[in-house]
């Protein structure tokens, strides 16, 4: 049995070695790559603080789409961390939260929020997310920049998760830590 | 030959020498050994007097023995001598009968066989001559001991007397060393070419084994004193008597015999220079490894009332005591990978030690690129370790300025716990992140294994999370950090059983840290990461929240925790996924075939099929994935 289990496993190794995929450290994620040749100069040329400043500009877009009326309070986080996209690149990911009025319905905003960007920069997907939500995932069709709108995880709030387009980062500056 | 007379010679020759040299050496040792003690207090000086004399009645056993071998054997040789004139008066009259044509001759069975045999090399034990006796008395001499548990109070010695007596003792060690193994050799030709002579002298060579071995005993011991008296008195004139406590003294010469309380006794009081006399032995902190972690903590946190915090950068932000400042800053090596001692303070130890680190890793660097200079061929993958080094280097360096924290590192053992956020009062759960297989420092040192874990701490409020590899992981190229197909490993039941022993460990370890404590504890794994994180609970490990990533196997001993949410993320089209489908990983036992494991399955959003891919991307931070780490972080809040 064991010599079965390791023919099988060993197969995935060697598929995993012959195509160069690596495990989750590295940081040959195809889907960056792509996204830097599709990026091509304008995203090399991205620092870190202004692809931080967009995301969090375009956060901001998306919170104030909720009418004011439903809204309490608009938290457009400061800080967030960064990922490598290559081994020369990195993204922003952030989050901002909406508290909305007290009983207010998230998911009729989300939906809201899905109809204002159809046929936008961004590709949509949307659906039930694994605690029950309904969220809706904004893809940009060029670059990794990315939003996931969703009910949060506190009653009468809408969270936005963020990811930033790639960038590259000065030599010598740790990407850990908060940016 | 039965009696070799020139051999017996050598025998006699080289035992006079012995004897000489033994002798010669009883002044000035006694002369050393009385300057020595002359200003030596406390037990080790009454272990001292006691060895040397003990040393001294085995020389004086040792003479008296070569003496009485002198003479055993002078006396063998007059036998033998006596014997040969016998012998050849029988031949010589034999050989008369044969010539005057009597071939029997009373009292001569075979005058051809005495006149021929005589002549042959074994012909002493036809001589009527009684055969002599080499005896060796047994030589015992009384054990020397340098066992102590320490004991309150102090010490004190003149650091250049002891020192002068290490060395005559080592120098008279290597003379006697020398002539007693002539003795030896001398002896073992005379039993092989005297075998006339009844030799019964098998109680020498062990016992001039013992007394040069007792010897070198006795200088180690005596040269670490005099150095733990150098240390104690490095800034006045050590030709004038050295005070020293006698706790710190013990560590630096018999740790091994030190309670484990009593270390933590000292430590508790100990100044700086007793630190640095005890940790002269690199075994000084053994005694710690018989102390249960959570007296390790209470010791620790009772040390905050030793003395005000001490102002000023990390330790004030820490507010770690006067003392624990000190012992952390003397000596980080003891406490960097010490369970019970609080997370932060072992962060703190860690960027205090990995200078030590650094300077191997460059070392090391700098020995493979002189080679390289001169050899363009690479056999042994010496252009990948040198990049594994630079890596290293540059990740201690962060290290060593704060941006990285790590909890425990042993670049030997290839163990490495990262940590992820700042433990504080408002510290409400606990991450365990167990990356997958081929996981190497070196993924640590590029900074992707950390990334997930980043991710949470930032997004989830009051968040710490632990980035666990205590050990080579399957698949693991320790030397050069890439792959090794060692991928059986990854299926190994035995192997997971130990790495969830292990992992189980980490737990209390962590758990001692008051600001962690009781916190909510959510495990992640992924691949071989997650049968780590199942295992550990084998082993008694638990989680409130168990989340696999594309998660390998379960060990057939698992059951699942009535407590504990269990859940798997995984992509459709993940090859991983395919062969547990056929039951061929884990004996089927996978996460996506147990019951109570809340599923979810992924589609690649470009709808294509990547079954390698996808078992990587589960675990990583591309647009791609981003849903999923959306996901994940939902279940951690939930």
């Amino acid at each position: 049995m064991i010599r079965t289990r390791f023919a099988a496993i060993a197969a995935v190794a060697l598929m995993l070695s012959l195509s160069g995929c690596m495990p989750s450290d590295q940081s040959g994620d195809p889907t960056s790559v792509t996204t830097t040749e599709e990026g091509g100069a304008v995203e090399s040329e991205l620092t870190w603080q202004e692809a931080k400043a967009r995301t969090l500009a375009m956060q901001l877009e998306i919170a104030e789409l909720i009418p004011e009326a439903k809204v309490v309070k608009i938290h457009n986080k400061k800080t967030g961390t960064l990922f490598s996209c290559s081994e020369t690149q990195h993204r922003w990911k952030g989050s901002n939260t909406v508290t909305l009025t007290e009983g207010t319905e998230p998911e009729p905003l989300v939906r809201a929020i899905e109809a204002h960007f159809q046929d936008s920069r961004f590709d949509i997907e949307a659906g039930i997310d694994n605690v029950g939500n309904y969220e809706v995932q904004l893809r940009s069709l060029n670059t990794a920049e990315n939003y996931i709108v969703a009910a949060g995880w506190d009653p009468d709030t809408i969270r936005i998760d963020s990811g930033s387009p790639c960038f590259t980062l000065p030599e010598g500056v740790y990407p850990g830590g908060d940016f | 030959m039965d009696f070799d007379e020139s051999v017996a010679d050598q025998l006699m020759s080289a035992s006079d020498e012995a004897v000489a040299v033994l002798s010669e050496q009883r002044g000035p040792r006694a002369s050393v050994t009385g300057e020595a003690l002359d200003e030596f207090r406390g037990p080790f000086a009454v272990m001292f007097q006691r060895n040397a004399a003990a040393q001294s009645a085995a020389r004086n056993g040792l003479v008296s023995a070569l003496e009485e071998l002198v003479d055993q054997v002078r006396f063998a040789k007059a036998r033998a001598e006596e014997a040969g004139r016998e012998l050849k008066a029988e031949q010589d009259n034999a050989r008369w009968h044969l010539i005057h044509g009597e071939t029997l001759v009373p009292g001569v069975a075979n005058i051809w066989t005495r006149v021929l045999g005589l002549a042959l090399s074994h012909w002493f034990s036809e001589s009527e001559v009684r055969r002599p006796e080499v005896a060796l008395p047994p030589l015992i001499f009384e054990p020397h001991v340098w066992a102590t548990s320490g004991g309150s109070g102090t010490s004190s010695a003149v650091p250049d007397a002891l020192r002068q007596a290490a060395s005559l003792v080592f120098d008279q060690k290597d003379a006697a060393e020398r002539v007693c193994q002539r003795v030896v050799s001398a002896l073992g030709r005379f039993q092989a070419s005297c075998s006339w002579a009844l030799s019964d002298v098998g109680t020498f060579t062990p016992a001039v084994s013992q007394f040069n071995k007792d010897d070198l005993v006795d200088a180690g011991k005596l040269w670490r004193i005099a150095e733990a008296f150098g240390t104690a008195g490095q800034d006045t004139d050590l030709a004038v008597p050295v005070e020293l406590s006698t706790t710190a003294l013990t560590l630096a010469v018999s740790p091994s015999e030190v309670p484990g309380e009593t270390l933590l006794t000292f430590l508790a009081t100990a100044s700086p220079l007793e630190v640095e006399v005890a940790s002269g032995n690199r075994e000084w902190v053994k005694p710690l490894a018989s102390v249960p972690l959570e007296r390790i903590a209470k010791w620790w946190a009772g040390l905050k009332g030793n003395g005000p915090d001490i102002g000023g950068g990390l330790d004030a932000a820490n507010g770690y005591s006067a003392q624990q400042a000190m012992l952390l800053g003397a000596a980080p090596t003891v406490f960097r990978n010490l369970d019970g001692m609080p997370a932060s303070a072992r962060v703190y130890a860690n960027q205090l030690a990995v200078p030590t680190d650094i300077e191997a890793a460059e070392k090391e660097l700098t020995a493979l690129q002189e080679h390289s200079r001169f050899s363009r061929a690479d056999p042994k993958g010496d252009d990948n370790r040198m990049e594994f080094l630079t890596s290293e280097i540059a990740y201690l360096k962060a290290v060593q300025s704060g941006n990285v924290q790590l909890y425990l590192y042993d670049r030997r053992r290839s163990r490495i716990v990262e940590m992820i956020g700042t433990p504080g009062e408002d510290t409400r759960r606990v991450v365990t992140y167990v990356p997958g297989t081929f996981t190497s420092l070196k993924s640590f040192y590029d900074g992707g294994t950390q990334e997930f874990s980043r991710y949470l701490v930032g997004e989830a409020r009051g968040t710490v999370a632990f980035v666990y590899k205590d050990g080579l992981f399957p698949g693991e190229n320790q030397r050069e950090g890439g792959l090794n197909l060692r991928l059986g490993e990854a299926n190994d039941p035995e192997r997971g059983l130990n790495a969830g022993r292990q992992l189980a460990g980490f737990q209390p370890g962590m758990q001692s840290d008051p600001l962690l404590r009781g916190t909510e504890q959510v495990g992640i794994g992924h691949s071989w990461g997650y049968q780590n994180l199942t295992s550990s609970e084998i082993f008694g490990a638990e989680y409130e929240k168990s989340i696999s990533l594309s998660g390998a196997g379960i060990h057939e001993q698992w059951v699942p925790d009535a407590g504990t949410l269990y859940s798997n993320f995984v992509y459709e089209d993940d090859a991983l996924r395919w062969a547990q489908l056929t039951g061929q990983v884990w004996d089927g036992k996978v996460p996506s075939a147990e019951e109570g494991f809340a599923n979810h399955f992924y589609a690649r959003p470009d709808g294509e099929v990547h079954p390698i891919d996808s078992h990587s991307l589960i675990a990583t931070n591309s647009q791609e994935n981003d849903e999923v780490l959306k996901h994940v972080l939902n279940e951690v809040m939930k």
